[in-house]
């Protein structure tokens, strides 16, 4: 079997056969690990040999026993660096939590783990998640498996770059405003943003809190499935996590889509979208029309404004979120400031990284006195017309389907003293996070044969169910891209 | 010709809510524990955490708006009040703003006039931080009060003297006990009082500039501060001068009102939403169940003790001018059951102490420990006059009452033979009052008792006594 | 509206942070251009909405009172960069 390939379904049947143990699985991802991490920094941190190899053995002898019946159980999964984990470092990708460990599991991690699944490490990401190309990440960036000298998009650009790279099975990132899309578009894997609230926050740092999800990147859309049924439902200590039953992602998977109308944004074909990428969109929808009822053009007006709407609200939310980094409980802090006002103001100046602190300042001035009505109230009401939008369309259609990103992976340090144009890459994605869709990202193709492209797929809220069958029916269509002919060699079979 | 002024005062209280746990984590909601030990991730600030709106806090808060005749908002929002501070681990204070759980609402005077509110909010309690013994370049910040759930009650300001103040506090604690919203403790600062003041000539109606006086934290500070601040900026009026819109905090042992550090440009605070917390939205069913759940009133109960413990009228009212007098009456009762012996005590020394002492607030004894004392005095083992000598010795070291008996000697005296010694020497000593009283004078058995008693220390059997002084006075009628 | 060095010597005195000159210089300019592209919002309609709520019927969910345990002194202080009878040290606070 290729482990660098294969699917957490194949594998799982493996691992019951015998054919496999999860010992190989550690094994393979240390093996990979160590020879690709030179070159993509994926991983702030990757356990100890030891522990893994511990624990696999433990999850060895459950099987053997009968004590096994999640297909997570004995797969190591890659969590992105904001996520907090007992037993590893937790930094957020930033100076600022240097060496910090988080006294508690995100609900993710206890979920994960109740399903027997294995923590391998932490992934690298933009500090705080504030980013599209993990440039931003105090500890370097992560290159792109495609190309080392591009980008593999961001905010989770490091568990995108694991399981594109076949480093990781599959991973946990974060998406507040295409965070888990945009790089697994970039990177050729499957990046599905959860309805927001039905993944709990919990444990998850928070950058903008009424935007974030926690979400997997998957090798195919069968996989993020089964991580997503691992991890959504209703957590009672997030207040914002939905009291809804889902139902089984995976169940209604191979379900038919022959009643399923899909909606366009007319919007979508706007300024600004590389040709390369149209052309593979339109081809891509091209070859989901035979299956699906119909493909009808639809109107997001508001797409182009969901950009000011967003980092309007998402920078304002941060920037009290950030707030409890002050250097008195944990974390960095300035030990040469004399007053408490320089201790707050050195700590923090020195600790976050240049986008952060842009972030930061946006979203005060954004809540401060005298404007608090002409930006944030009114990204706020923005973004309600945006979700009313949304609410229209799918009076007309199912799924709405529109490109992930406006271009495929940019060279690295291309864009990061260029905001605006960093904030674009996020145009097709946001969306989805100011109303609280779900929203996935399947590959569609490879531009000039070389970078990986990505087309999105959104459903109305809760609707996980429905938008996985369609994105596993159309990924069914165009194929998955596997790992990067670059990096294939030497990779490979376990056995 | 001069100007006079008048006082325009707003008060804003903040009640600490009688909980068991904090009003957004599992952590006990409990005083004197050892620093930072009763905090966890979520209290601490830690990141990734989330907060949980405790059902008991929103419940506390209703009930008080139901008692102080508030409107009781369907739908109110969590907001996030931005700043930053040692005991305040996120940086920002979860409390409401534009829409509070409740608004209007009136606090009585008691003496038929009532003061207005403009609303009661729910929010979180900071730490606090201390400045060490002997200064020191650094503060120490202990969090276990941090999450603590508050309410804050805000006044109209119309409030015209610090009289009215004190008695807005008064009538104000009285309820939160009452409906066991808040223990009311202002040594503890389960309740806390900042006072909004401003001076306007007399028959004008725009607002003055106002200062906050803080720390006002017992019920006389909070009348001789807004006293001294209102003469504090009469003066500066008087004299030609302007007020500086400041916060200023009450200095008690000095009495004076200090100007806290002036900042260089007004708080911006930054409130918005809190999007970790959907609006809080009350069911017409969940208001119905806290009302039904009301404690009982001070006037109900009042009549009760009138009926369940046959006390009179003027004594009921007494017992029950406070919750915790009234629950400390009937803890008594529950183990000494002679409520009017019970009741006499605490009408008599007790309250007699607790006004000598000054405070607002119980005596440090047990309710339990005075059962045994009044149990002691009951049973004869105990004079009535040495008892209340081992109930300020109770109040003063905290010992039971049996071995305080002990310890001072104050045991009865109802041996005849050494009682008996005692009356013949007083008689021996006091002609003159024995030559009036077979002259007729009955009114001066009194004072012979009274000396009887004093050369016994109190500790003669006032059962015993009274007889035997009578008889030996009527022996010498011979 | 435009965004100068003013403003943000403002907003970085709110948000406590020690910006150097030139951060001050290049971030001005910085959050100057991104205000000015989100200018566009100010051109949208919004006088529709008056209720900026997504999911009005939701109430916040409530916690029983029920204490769920705290953490040890040495867990809570043990990652501060200074702490001392388990207490947490900071410069002195004033006022």
């Amino acid at each position: 079997m290729d482990l660098t390939r294969a699917t957490i379904t194949e594998i799982a049947a493996a691992l019951d056969a015998g054919s496999l143990a999860s010992t190989d699985l550690v094994e393979h991802t240390l093996r990979e690990t160590g020879r690709l991490e030179p070159e993509v920094h994926a991983f702030l941190h990757v356990r100890d040999r030891e522990s893994l190899l511990r624990e696999a053995k433990e999850s060895d002898a459950a099987r053997r026993s009968g004590g096994v019946t999640s297909p997570l159980a004995g797969i190591p999964v890659a969590i992105k660096d904001n996520i907090c984990t007992i037993g590893t470092p937790t930094t957020a990708g930033s100076r600022i939590l240097e060496g910090f460990q988080s006294a508690y599991d995100a609900t993710v991690i206890e979920k994960l783990k109740a399903a027997g699944a294995l923590i391998l490490g932490k992934c690298n990401l933009d500090e705080f998640a504030m980013g599209s190309s993990t440039e931003n990440s105090a500890y370097g960036p992560t290159t792109n498996p495609w190309d080392p000298a591009r980008v593999p998009g961001g905010s989770s650009g490091g568990s995108a770059a694991a399981v594109a790279a076949g480093m990781a099975f599959t991973a946990l990132g974060s998406d507040t405003g295409g965070s888990i899309r945009q790089p697994a578009a970039l990177t050729g894997v499957v990046g599905l943003k959860p309805t927001y609230g039905t993944v709990s926050r919990r444990g998850l740092i928070a950058f903008g809190s009424s935007l974030d999800q926690i979400g997997p990147l998957a090798r195919c859309v069968a996989d993020a499935a089964l991580v997503f049924d691992a991890i959504a439902g209703n957590d009672p200590r997030d207040a914002t996590s939905a009291d809804i039953a889902t139902g089984s992602a995976c169940d209604t998977l191979h379900d038919s889509i022959d009643t399923i109308r899909v909606g366009v944004p007319r919007q979508s074909w706007g300024e600004g979208l590389d040709a390369g990428v149209e052309a593979s969109v339109r081809s891509a929808l091209d070859q989901l029309g035979p299956a699906v009822a119909e493909i009808t053009a639809i109107d997001l007006p508001l797409l182009e404004a969901s950009i000011p709407a967003y980092y309007l609200v998402a920078t304002a939310e941060a920037s009290a979120n950030l707030s409890r980094f002050d250097g008195v409980r944990y974390g960095l802090r300035d030990k040469q400031a004399g007053t408490l006002d320089e201790m707050y103001k050195r700590t923090r100046g020195h600790g976050f990284g240049t986008e952060v602190k842009r972030r930061i300042l946006l979203g005060t001035h954004a809540l401060s006195s005298g404007y608090y009505d002409a930006y944030y109230l009114r990204a706020m009401k923005v973004r309600r017309k945006i979700a009313d939008d949304f609410a229209r369309a799918f009076e007309t259609c199912d799924v709405i389907a529109l490109p992930a990103t406006p271009t495929p992976a940019f060279p690295i340090g291309e864009q990061i003293d260029d905001p605006i144009t960093m904030y674009r890459n996020d145009l097709y994605t946001i969306a989805a996070n100011l109303a609280g869709l779900p929203a996935i990202s399947i590959p569609c193709g490879l531009h000039d044969d070389t970078l990986p492209l990505g087309v999105q797929l959104m459903a109305p809220r809760f609707e996980e169910s429905r938008l996985l069958r369609v994105a596993s029916h159309w990924e069914a269509k165009l194929g998955t891209l596997g790992r990067p002919p670059r990096i294939s060699a030497n990779g490979g079979d376990a056995r | 010709m001069t100007t006079h002024y008048e006082a325009v005062i707003g008060l804003e209280v903040h009640a600490q809510l009688m909980t068991r746990t904090k009003i957004f984590c599992g952590c006990e909601n409990r005083f004197g524990a050892p620093p930072n030990t009763l905090v966890c991730p979520v209290c601490l600030g830690m990141p990734g955490v989330l907060p949980v709106l405790n059902e008991r806090a929103v419940e506390l808060a209703i009930r008080a708006g139901n008692a102080l005749g508030c409107d009781i908002r369907s739908r109110s929002v969590f907001a996030r009040k931005n700043y930053f501070y040692p005991d305040l681990p996120k940086g920002y204070q979860i409390s409401q703003f534009d829409q509070p759980v409740c608004e209007g609402g009136h606090v009585p005077l008691g003496d038929g006039r009532s003061i207005e509110l403009t609303r009661i909010h729910l929010e979180e309690d900071a730490g606090k931080s201390f400045h060490p013994e002997g200064g020191g370049e650094h503060s120490l910040v202990d969090l276990n009060r941090c999450g603590v759930p508050l309410i804050e009650i805000v006044s109209e300001p119309v409030i015209r003297s610090a009289e009215d103040a004190y008695s807005y506090l008064v009538n104000l604690k009285r309820i939160l006990e009452y409906t066991e919203v808040c223990d009311g403790n202002m040594e503890q600062g389960s309740l806390r009082c900042d006072a909004n003041v401003s001076l306007r000539p007399v028959g004008t109606t725009t607002l003055g500039t106002k200062t906050e006086l803080k720390n006002l934290n017992s019920f006389r500070a909070t009348r001789l501060g807004i006293e001294a601040e209102i003469a504090r900026q009469e003066k500066i009026l008087t004299g030609g001068g302007t007020i500086r819109q400041e916060t200023m905090q009450w200095d008690a042992d000095r009495g004076v009102p200090v100007p806290m550090r002036s900042k260089e440009e007004a708080h911006d605070y930054r409130y918005f939403p809190e999007p970790d917390l959907p609006p809080l939205l009350l069911s017409q069913e969940k208001l119905r169940a806290v009302r039904d759940a009301m404690p009982e009133l001070p006037d109900a109960k009042r009549e009760r003790f009138q009926t369940e413990y046959g006390l009179r009228e003027y004594d009921a009212g007494v017992l029950t001018d406070s919750a915790q007098l009234a629950r400390f009456f009937e803890t008594v009762v529950k183990h000494f059951p002679h409520a009017d012996r019970a009741a006499n005590f605490l009408m008599g020394p007790y309250l007699r102490l607790q006004k000598e002492q000054e405070g607002d607030d119980l005596l440090p004894v047990e309710p339990e420990a005075l059962a045994q004392l009044l149990a002691l005095e009951k049973g004869g083992a105990v004079s009535p006059a040495a008892g209340r000598q081992v109930f300020e010795a109770m109040v003063r070291t905290g010992k039971a009452p049996a071995d305080l008996v002990k310890e001072l000697g104050l045991e009865q005296i109802s041996d005849d033979g050494a009682l008996q010694t005692v009356v013949d020497e007083v008689l021996a000593a006091n002609p003159e009052q024995v030559a009036e009283f077979l002259g007729g004078k009955e009114k001066v058995l009194g004072f012979l008792m009274g000396q009887v008693m004093k050369a016994t220390r109190g500790k003669g059997n006032p059962g015993v006594l009274t007889p035997m002084l009578r008889a030996s006075l009527e022996a010498k009628r011979g | 509206m435009t965004f100068d060095r003013s403003n943000l010597e403002h907003v970085a005195r709110l948000a406590m942070l020690d910006l150097s000159d030139d951060e001050l210089d290049s971030l001005a300019k910085d959050l100057d251009h991104v205000l000015s592209h989100f200018e566009a919002i100010q051109k949208i309609d919004v006088s529709d909405i008056d209720d900026t709520d997504l999911a009005k019927t939701i109430t916040t969910p409530l916690r029983a009172d029920t204490p769920a345990g705290s953490l040890s002194n040495e867990e809570a202080t043990k990652q501060s960069a200074r702490a001392e009878g388990g207490l947490f040290v900071v410069p002195k606070v004033i006022g």
